[in-house]
């Protein structure tokens, strides 16, 4: 089971997002090539400043958005949303093997995605 | 930029799914006669790939390396050296 957790700001952007554990292989090739597409695309397409921490064997990856008041670039927003709704697609079709959470951004408390 | 790795979270790393659980059928290698055992010309003394046992006396060595008697006698498996083993026939009157 993947387990992706997004955090989003008051104004309502993905402002953290984390995934991590392993997969169905086709699951986990689509979750994959979104993902890896998605943080590839807002580094050379977007100005967003970012962290990112993945694991060279794979199985986690954390990206987390430096900016102030919690708003996102257009383009970054645009990314990142398709990213979501992309994931949130996956996650309907195949419920046991990739859950989505949405954690808010200053506690650990759970929240609707 | 990272690299595309469409396995990045999948259960295996870069290895189709492996079963295990074949084999070949055993080629019943092995002795065929014992030491000290009465055997006629052209009997199959030992069956095996390779060396492991080597032609000793009155011995043949067939195209498989198979060792087989030349002569009518008894067998005897010995010591090759150091570490090696081989089978020998010494001849002796075979009641028919």
């Amino acid at each position: 089971m993947i387990n992706v957790s997004v955090a989003r700001s008051c104004a309502g952007d993905v402002q953290a997002l984390r995934l991590h554990n392993h997969g169905d292989p086709v699951v986990c090739a689509a979750v994959s090539a979104l993902v890896l597409n998605a943080v590839n695309s807002i580094d050379a397409l977007t100005d967003e400043r970012f962290t990112c921490n993945y694991n060279e064997q794979g199985g986690f990856l954390e990206i987390e958005f430096q900016n102030e008041a919690g708003k996102l670039g257009r383009d970054a927003r645009l990314l990142t949303e398709s990213l979501m709704l992309g994931l949130r697609s996956i996650a309907q079709e195949y419920p046991g093997d990739i859950s989505i959470t949405a954690v808010p951004l200053d506690t650990n408390k759970e929240a609707t995605p | 930029m990272i690299k595309m790795n469409l396995q990045f979270f999948a259960h295996k790393k870069g290895v189709g799914s492996t079963k295990n659980g074949r084999d070949s059928n055993s080629k019943r290698l092995g002795p065929k006669r014992a030491d000290g055992q009465v055997v006629r010309a052209g009997n199959i003394l030992y069956t095996q790939r390779g060396t492991k046992i080597h032609p000793g006396l009155h011995v043949g060595r067939g195209s498989n390396d198979t060792l087989f008697a030349l002569v009518d006698g008894r067998v005897r498996y010995e010591r090759k050296g150091r570490d090696k083993k081989q089978v020998s026939v010494y001849p002796e009157p075979v009641m028919a």
